[in-house]
């Protein structure tokens, strides 16, 4: 029976980098999935577009002009709101705000629920009790308003928003990584590693993590979509950081215009449901390849 | 039974904890913020000193913050939730007086939301990988993905100023209102597109949920003990596995308290509902903090406790929980 | 498991020259893998008469529950007989559609799954597994319908062992063993002339599964049960049957009474299958395993499918299929058969 060395590691000091077999088989499920690559599709669509803005967009989002809420013709493709701002470059700017806001929101979360979790599995005792406890509480406490006092008291500016939604999601990313340090802490490997006396953080980072944080990618593709989403509906109430052109904060402003200056809300609206669709897609994919079982019953 | 007991009461425990946690985030919260804690709970810059006078004594913020926090629980437990500077009124009367408007809403939409999300789940989870299951897989993730308030704004626009079918606004005609039934028709009338929308965005989740149980408990082994003795595949499904696979549907009504509720107040917010999310937003607009303080308790206490009761009554469907 | 092979617990009168309860001729399966289309069973004679118990035994993998799903037409996705004929009481199985399948499934043949732990609805008593199964073959309806079942549920738990009042309790707050044995009596709730045991005792621990071995013992004398004992644990064969069957990847390598078959193997397979098996008495030997593992069954080979592994193989085993012998009531299909007592 071969001994159990942490599946992919290969020289001593190795942190274990994935085999060609496993690569492969991980794309393979991925791309089964026929969700995932549409995902990544859209999600590269989108990044082009942010990345290419200034060169897409006519004019800079926040600029008046004189076509006061115009419908989308000639010049303003989406149209323009009751301010004369250009809708078109306002959605592809936009892309810009929601891709990172996402992305750093969903990061802080990864980062942070890593580290709880891994550390609550790993160390169990009353370490893991009180972090639990801890997660557990975060867990019920409705997010979006939790957000919306914490912006109303200290500051509506993007970072805040960006770091407040960070802290609040973490729990779910916590723990699963709890789940699988929990499990990884009985392997042949880490606890080879333990009676050669390596330290806990080592064991923590070069072990634990690393094998176990499978899930917690998976669900963080799924958070980047819930903050875009959480993000958009605090913009919708005003809460949004005004000086950044949001999809959020368009629609916003758009409301007063509705009826008839439907394509201030529709436009960005739109681009909102393609960017967390990507998202979706792509966390799907990844549940996908990461969770054969689930495959072959065809769930 | 005593399993039961311990179950119950290690719920209770973790909702009480909640509850401790959301009062003290609630607490710290406002006195860790930038600014003077008199300057926002008077919800302006420049409070008369009449006014700090005021508000000072009654929140007792020259007090050491262990006084202070006790003073606080302790009006809290009293059922008091603070002042309202804009309406000048208790908080909770405020929120006493919109929160049925809400509840109407947020139970229509989840008892659809769930109905629908069930149903089509089912109906996915029986034929996976099949034409059927990806389109409404791909319906399912599209409807999640919208924002909620933009697919009321949508759904305003298409049914009621394009199509004039249903209403824009309110709960109810103020301009003629009604009374008894007639009243009733007119609020059901009312609450078509707001419930809707609420409903169509919060589906998606018991269809996913509903369909993976499907799919699963399809594949376990009493089934194939049942179809060995000869039961028909309608009677096994009917029987048997509805009840096993509905089960986490259950567990997911208690999970999405939060989610629901958040999705209401900004539907609110798009159909002027008189609920508690219109009021939120009056209160944002206004920097009421402590109406936008007591709002935040009450929806975090009433998850809490919703989420409790749904564990209570999932405890007592699953037999496995409530004889183990 | 170990047991002494001259047990002569094995139930059921000597098989009276009636028609065949089951009969099975020349059945292949094959199933559809991600590499290929695997022939699980190759060609399988087997007859049971009424009273007979016969053993079906081999490693994993030999298609020993292939040949049982195969007969309950349970076979999963993927599977299919490929040719050859299930005579159950004259009627071929293999050619019912699925409703006239539904009829004849608990009625004629019943089966005995392994994993009792999860052969139970989670959610439902036992008590309504049982009224279900009762109502699915019977045309009485509502509360009539359910005393009778019930009825009859008592009486049988009863014959198997267990409380009457176990019909009320949910699966998740019975043992194993007792769980295995409420499979049992549901398995006997129509009086099924066969009664097909699926490594019935696998997931059991030895104490039970000798409480529950000898309660079907019992079962077999009391209700004359026509039994197909499928297991890869000899002893549970001995204690059982009176005639076994060996399997190994597909083919029936070996056939006869247990007592002969066991004491004196003619095929190397079962002679190996047998020294493998530790013995509870006698002198002290190295536990022995047979080296190699099972052929790539979706390129099944020319010749002889054991040839790879027998010490007795020669160039001729591999060449063609190995001739079938039939002699004093046993069947060995090899080349080179053993003459004499195991460990030749």
């Amino acid at each position: 029976m071969r001994a159990d060395t942490g599946r992919h590691r290969r020289r001593p000091g190795d942190p274990g980098r994935a085999t060609d077999l496993e690569l492969r088989t991980f794309w393979r499920g991925y791309v089964e999935s026929r969700s995932g690559p549409i995902g990544l599709a859209l999600l590269a669509a989108v990044a082009l577009v942010a990345a290419l803005a200034p060169v897409l967009a006519p004019v800079r989002p926040e600029a008046f002009t004189d076509a006061l809420l115009a419908p989308p013709g000639p010049g303003h493709p989406f149209g323009t709101d009751h301010l004369g701002r250009d809708i078109f470059s306002g959605v592809v700017y936009g892309t810009r705000i929601s891709l990172l806001l996402g992305v750093v929101s969903a990061a802080i979360s990864a980062v942070v629920g890593t580290v709880v979790g891994a550390v609550a599995g790993y160390a169990g005792g009353w370490i893991d009790e009180i972090l639990s406890r801890l997660i557990d509480v975060f867990l019920m406490i409705p997010v979006f308003f939790l957000v919306l006092v914490v912006i109303m008291l200290f500051g509506n500016s993007l970072p805040y928003v960006m770091t407040v939604i960070g802290l609040t999601i973490w729990p779910a990313n916590a723990r699963l990584m709890r789940a699988q340090a929990l499990s990884l802490r009985e392997r042949t490997f880490v606890r080879a590693a333990v009676a050669l006396g390596e330290a806990h953080g080592r064991i923590l980072a070069r072990h634990i993590i690393p094998h176990g944080i499978y899930p917690v990618v998976a669900n963080t593709t799924l958070q980047v979509a819930g903050a875009i989403l959480t993000e958009a509906g605090l913009s919708f109430l005003g809460l949004g950081d005004p000086n950044v052109v949001s999809w959020g904060r368009m629609i916003y402003e758009g409301r007063v215009s509705m009826p008839h200056g439907w394509w201030t809300t529709l436009f960005p609206g739109l681009a909102i449901v393609v960017t967390v669709m990507a998202f979706y897609l792509i966390g799907d994919g990844l549940n996908h390849a990461l969770n054969p079982q689930a495959r072959e019953r065809g769930a | 039974m005593w399993t039961t007991l311990g179950y119950l009461a290690r719920r209770c425990g973790a909702l009480l904890l909640t509850l401790a946690v959301v009062v003290v985030l609630n607490f710290v919260l406002v006195r860790a913020a930038p600014g003077d804690p008199v300057r926002i709970l008077a919800g302006m810059d420049q409070p008369s000193p009449e006014m700090v006078e005021a508000l000072t004594r009654r929140y007792g913020l020259d007090q050491p913050l262990a006084v202070q926090f006790w003073a606080y629980v302790r009006s809290l437990l009293q059922g008091d939730l603070g002042r309202s500077i804009t309406f000048e009124r208790p908080v909770s009367q405020l929120i006493a007086q919109t929160v049925g408007p809400t509840l109407l809403l947020t139970l229509t939409a989840t008892l659809l939301a769930f109905a629908l999300g069930v149903a089509l789940g089912t109906v996915s989870g029986t034929r996976p990988r099949s034409r059927l299951d990806a389109l409404l897989s791909l319906a399912a993730y599209l409807l999640y993905a919208m924002p909620p308030f933009w697919l009321g704004m949508m759904g305003m626009l298409v049914f009621a100023s394009w199509l004039g079918w249903l209403p824009t606004s309110g709960m109810y005609d103020v301009r003629s209102p009604q009374t008894g039934l007639a009243h009733w028709l007119d609020v059901a009338h009312h609450l078509v597109l707001p419930a809707a929308t609420l409903a169509l965005v919060q589906m998606p989740v018991f269809y996913r949920v509903t369909r993976a149980s499907v799919v699963q408990v399809l594949g376990d082994d009493f089934v194939t003990t049942l179809r060995a003795a000869g039961l028909r595949p309608g009677t096994i499904f009917r029987r048997y596995v509805l009840k096993n696979a509905l089960l986490p549907s259950v567990t997911m009504l208690g999970l999405q308290l939060g989610y629901v509720l958040a999705g209401a107040a900004l539907v609110e917010v798009v159909f002027s509902w008189p609920g508690m999310g219109r009021l939120t937003l009056n209160a944002i607009y206004r920097r009421d903090f402590p109406l936008v303080m007591g709002i935040y308790l009450v929806v975090s206490a009433a998850v809490a406790v919703g989420a409790l009761i749904t564990d209570l009554v999932y405890g007592w469907l699953d037999p496995r929980i409530r004889y183990g | 498991m170990t047991r002494d092979l001259a047990a002569p617990e094995a139930g059921g009168r000597p098989p009276a020259a009636a028609e065949p309860v089951l009969e099975i001729r020349g059945l292949r399966v094959s199933y559809d893998t991600p590499t290929g289309r695997v022939q699980a069973v190759a060609g399988l004679d087997l007859v049971l008469r009424p009273g007979d118990s016969v053993g079906l035994v081999g490693e994993s993998g030999s298609g020993k529950s292939t040949v049982a799903l195969a007969v309950m037409g349970l076979l999963p996705a993927g599977g299919r007989v490929d040719a050859g004929q299930v005579r159950l009481l004259g009627r071929d199985l293999t050619t019912l559609p699925e409703h006239e399948l539904r009829a004849v499934r608990w009625r004629q043949a019943a089966m005995v799954f392994q994993k009792a732990m999860s052969a139970f609805s989670p959610v439902h008593r036992l008590a309504d597994h049982f009224v279900d199964v009762w109502r699915a073959h019977r045309p009485e309806r509502g509360r009539r319908a359910r005393s009778l079942a019930l009825e009859r549920a008592r009486v049988l738990l009863e014959a198997v062992g267990l409380r009457p009042d176990a019909l009320w309790a949910y699966p998740h707050t019975l043992s194993g063993g007792m769980l295995q044995r409420a499979l049992i009596a549901l398995a006997l709730v129509h009086q099924p002339r066969l009664l097909i045991l699926d490594e019935a005792t696998t997931a059991l621990d030895v104490v039970t599964q000798a409480q529950v071995l000898s309660e079907v013992a019992r079962l077999q004398r009391e209700f004359d049960l026509t039994t197909l004992v499928i297991s890869h644990d000899i002893g549970v064969v001995a204690a059982l049957c009176r005639r076994v069957a060996v399997l190994y990847a597909g083919h029936l390598v070996e056939e006869g009474p247990v007592q002969q078959v066991l004491e004196a193997p003619r095929h190397p397979y079962t002679a190996a299958l047998v020294r493998a098996f530790p013995r509870l008495r006698g002198p002290r030997r190295r536990l022995e395993s047979i080296p190699g593992t099972l052929p790539d069954l979706t390129r099944p080979p020319q010749g002889c499918v054991f040839a790879d592994r027998c010490p007795r193989a020669a160039g001729a085993c591999r060449e063609g299929p190995p001739p079938v012998e039939h002699s004093g009531g046993r069947m060995v299909r090899c080349r080179f058969p053993l003459g004499g007592d195991a460990g030749a």
